[in-house]
């Protein structure tokens, strides 16, 4: 027979205003098994407490229910003191009986015996509680981080500034990301490379950060603090170990018309190339696409120019392995291309661009040198429109969601413009403009005040060529919902805030680390508040905007955030877990490994049970308890029911569903007293 | 194969040259019924027998104790057994290296039986694409909600619990069924309504995108409880949402195990 305690709290008044406590302390004594039943008005309180530790002790309980405020206030308060009178805490219980009941009930009446039900129903659950233990885990204190844009280089730079070693793996042949693009960064206009690049070969120099650049990320296999990490070396057809980055090959490459990356397809680039003058490291990729020798098989110039021989064009991807403790996902966005806009003439007319092609025009380092040129035809351009939101909470556009940087972007957009091209005309249309941040709304008055943009509310219907005197100008038809009147801008280039999106593949890579991902493709944090950089996957951790639209600041801070968890993690040699994680029962088990199949933490592994003479029995399903997030997908896929969850068992689940309605004639007794 | 006598010549090879243990076809009893016969001896091989009323589904002995020690085993298949052998494979619970399935093209004429009349898997290794409701299917359509309820309490109340139904299934090859579960039972063990209705759909439901449409277990039980149409109708269901049939392919990843961002979800309301 079970020898169960019942310890209901009167919470000052916050239970026992609504909750007749000293009833339901009398009806649970009349709960077959149960052993003693007190309540009392504080029982988080020391005396309260310890009324219960000595209780474990004198009554010698074997399971303990606790009937008071939500197990996320006091479950761990309760537990810890039960360990401590020497009862194994898993065999304690919290009753919700204020916000599940007190807090949310008038009727005195009908909330005791709501009381009542809940806390039966728990000690029916605590009759099969089990004896569980903590899972320890060891932990290999060694980081990978994904993405070396800036959040990336940031999480990557306080994971080793912190001591432990750093893999970071950039998809690009080099790192700095969008960042490297930019021209000038809002709210302080200070160049963007020039704060970037110094942090860039701080990456390259760290002696605890490994650099795969051109890489990405193959399979990842293992659980926290215990990750297998395969990382596919893309091949560069360069030995970055000899050579010394000269540019020679570069400079004779014939093939010289591609579209470049680095420029948003402004500029040209050569098959064989750096992306960009900073790049970091700075070796040269062969772009095989385009690349003669690889298209045609003849040309090998580059071979023949360089000083060190280091061109290798029979390299082949190699897949390298890493042992990683934690992941940090920096994998960054891109935002919708111009082609994506129709009604704008994206993809038609080259003078609709993008907010971060417009970047490159206005860069010093761009294809312009920093001179704002029209693509068509390199006039300057006097009047420019910038139209906010392209994509951006449009629901016919397939997007709920504010891309949040852009009324800033367009904001220093406008600005840069007008120092660029004095007595220029910059149009801004809006649906609202949303500049909350620090010195944010003053930057935006200051290109309205100060810099004169010109600011109308309302969205634009369409943009079509209309040719005047010579020159091929973009019309601007749309609404100005202000002043309620339809407005039409002769503009001579129109830039189009696109949408942010999280970049090509972060799905593709979710599913290979096993973490969650919304229906944009962001990824999904553990909880909106109070988790923001952890995802559902322990040891998975969030940077910038893989996870949701942020510009570089929020980007920086979410970097120093996760880095700092990673950091957490490996203070420890061995971390604790819950034990609430799957248990298969092998004699039930028949080995259709449906579980395997369905366990989105690749918890699930094969085991032969063998006879003496080393034969195979059979082979049955097997937990790994390092990698069990417990949530129950094995148990609800397993027709035998041989899959089971520590602390849900289904017959804790039964007990405590038939506890609910079981009154007994003596409890109507005591609640009609 | 194309006849009988194929299947005999080849099954005396494989016994000859040890490479099975055991053949399992089909036999001719005293009478005019056709029994499965299970041969090890490579001069028995003549007794091996084949016609168009050899319903049994022979893949539900290949995961017995008694045929299991045998070793490698071969089988005689027709189309609808050869799905249930690929769906065994499929589900981990036998190696394609230890079976050879002897394949044989049925007429699928036989005894009227509604699964013959819709058969496609005539020809075991090349099923033809079409899956057209028969009568029985497209009478329960036919019923308002209310009445495919009562149709079916009724048909679940002569249920005796004998669970022929699940030992004649190739496919139920738990060691312990979840009937047999106790602390907690999750369904009643008793032939009551209620159990009796537990039982019958969690059977059901436990063979949705498996069943291979054999229609055995209508077969084989005694008060003729027309089990073949739920499971029927339940694989014809994972067909249409999910574009898969049990048992053709038995690398295709099983649909209720795997998970795709573009899942067809309008059935859940």
């Amino acid at each position: 027979m079970a020898r169960i305690g019942v310890f209901i709290c009167w919470c000052g008044e916050n239970i026992s205003r609504t909750v007749d406590v000293v009833k339901v302390a009398e009806a649970m004594a009349g709960v077959p098994g149960v052993v003693t039943s007190v309540e009392y008005k504080y029982m988080c309180s020391d005396p309260g407490q310890k009324i219960m530790k000595e209780s474990i002790k004198n009554d010698a309980l074997d399971g303990v229910v606790v009937a008071l405020c939500s197990p996320l206030m006091h479950e761990k308060t309760f537990r810890t003191a039960a360990e401590e009178a020497g009862l194994n805490p898993f065999l304690l219980e919290v009753a919700n009986i204020r916000e599940h009941c007190s807090w949310v009930h008038e009727n005195k009446e009908e909330a005791t015996k709501k009381a009542i039900a809940i806390t039966r129903s728990t000690v029916e659950r605590v009759r099969y509680n089990l004896q569980l233990k903590n899972i320890t885990v060891p932990i290999t204190a060694r980081a990978m981080v994904v993405g070396g844009g800036i959040a990336g280089i940031q999480a990557a730079l306080d994971i080793a500034n912190g001591g432990h070693e750093v893999v970071l793996v950039e998809r690009t042949p080099s790192i700095g990301g969008h960042m490297a693009g930019l021209s000038e960064t809002f709210p302080t206009l200070d160049c963007s490379q020039c704060i970037l690049t110094p942090r860039m070969v701080e990456v390259a120099r760290h002696p605890k950060i490994k650099l795969y650049s051109y890489a990405e990320v193959e399979s990842v296999s293992g659980f926290v603090g215990n990750f297998e990490v395969k990382i596919r070396k893309k091949a560069r057809s360069v030995d970055t170990s000899s050579c010394t980055g000269c540019g020679i090959c570069q400079e004779k490459c014939p093939q010289k018309n591609i579209a470049s990356e680095f420029e948003e397809g402004l500029g040209k680039r050569k098959a064989i190339y750096v992306p960009f003058p900073q790049a970091v490291p700075n070796k040269p990729v062969i772009d095989r696409k385009h690349c003669l020798y690889f298209t045609k098989g003849k040309c090998k110039i580059c071979e023949k120019v360089c000083g060190p021989k280091a061109i290798r064009y029979e390299q082949e991807d190699e897949i390298v392995e890493e042992r990683i403790g934690a992941i940090v996902l920096a994998t960054g966005y891109e935002t919708l291309p111009a082609t994506f806009f129709p009604e704008y003439g994206g993809g038609r007319y080259p003078d609709v661009i993008t907010g971060l092609q417009f970047e490159r025009l206005a860069s010093a380092s761009g294809p312009t040198s920093g001179e704002l040129k029209r693509p068509s035809d390199g006039r300057r351009p006097e009047t420019v429109v910038f139209l906010s939101c392209a994509g951006s909470r449009d629901l016919a556009k397939g997007i709920s969601y504010c891309s949040k940087i852009c009324c800033m972007y367009v904001a220093k957009h406008a600005m840069l413009y007008q120092h660029k091209v004095h007595g220029g005309k910059a149009y801004v249309f809006y649906m609202d403009v949303r500049a909350s941040g620090k010195n944010y709304d003053e930057f935006v008055r200051r290109a309205i005040e100060q810099d004169k943009a010109i600011y109308v509310r309302g969205r634009v219907a369409r943009v079509y060529e209309k040719e005047i005197e010579g020159v091929k100008k973009l019309v601007v038809k749309g609404a100005d919902t202000l002043l309620g009147e339809q407005v039409e801008i002769v503009a001579d280039m129109v830039v189009l805030a696109s949408a942010v999106k999280p970049s090509v593949g972060a799905a593709a890579l979710a599913q290979k680390v096993g973490t969650p991902y919304d229906q944009h493709h962001f990824y999904s944090e553990a909880h909106p508040k109070l988790r923001p950089v952890e995802s559902n996957t322990a040891g998975i951790f969030l940077a910038g905007a893989a996870q949701a639209p942020k510009d570089i600041p929020e980007s920086v801070a979410d970097a120093s955030a996760a880095a700092s968890k990673v950091q957490i993690l490996f203070s420890r040699k061995e971390m604790e877990r819950d034990p609430y994680v799957s248990m298969v029962n092998s004699d039930r088990c028949f080995g259709c490994f449906s579980c395997e199949a369905v366990c989105p933490y690749r918890a699930i592994s094969r085991k032969e049970i063998k006879n003496r003479s080393g034969e195979v029995l059979k082979v049955v399903a097997e937990v790994n308890a390092g990698l069990c997030q417990g949530c129950g997908g094995c148990i609800a896929i397993c027709r035998a029911k041989a899959c089971d969850l520590a602390g849900y068992t289904d017959q804790q689940i039964f007990s405590a569903i038939r506890g609910f309605n079981t009154t007994s004639t003596y409890e109507e007794e005591v609640v009609k007293k | 194969m194309n006849s009988i006598h194929e299947v005999r010549e080849e099954a005396r090879k494989l016994l000859e040259e040890k490479r099975v243990g055991m053949v399992i076809g089909y036999g001719k009893g005293k009478g005019k019924k056709n029994y499965p016969i299970f041969i090890t001896d490579p001069q028995k091989v003549e007794e091996l027998h084949f016609e168009s009323d050899c319903f049994y589904n022979l893949a539900v002995y290949l995961r017995k104790p008694e045929v299991c020690s045998h070793g490698k085993l071969a089988i005689v298949v027709k189309g609808c057994d050869a799905r249930s052998v690929r769906g065994l494979f499929s589900e981990n619970q036998l190696k394609s290296e230890e079976v050879v399935m002897l394949e044989l093209k049925c007429d699928a004429k036989g005894i009227g039986r509604d699964k013959c009349t819709t058969c496609r898997v005539k020809n075991p290794l090349t099923p033809e694409e079409k899956n057209p409701i028969d009568g029985e299917i497209a009478k329960i359509l036919a019923m308002p909600m209310e009445e495919r309820f009562r149709f079916f309490a009724e048909e679940f109340k002569r249920c005796i619990r004998c669970y022929a139904c699940r030992q004649i299934c190739p496919h139920c090859f738990c060691k312990t069924c979840i009937v047999e579960k106790s602390e907690p039972q999750w369904i009643s063990s008793t032939p009551s309504p209620l159990g009796n209705w537990s039982w019958n759909f969690t059977r059901a439901f436990h063979l949705i995108g498996r069943c291979v449409e054999c229609g055995e277990c209508a077969r084989a039980c005694p008060v003729g409880i027309r089990l073949d149409i739920l499971n029927r109708y339940l694989a014809k269901s994972v067909e249409e949402k999910y574009q898969f049939i049990a048992g053709m392919d038995e690398k295709a990843a099983p649909p209720l195990t795997t998970y795709k961002q573009n899942d067809n979800q309008d059935f859940i309301r």
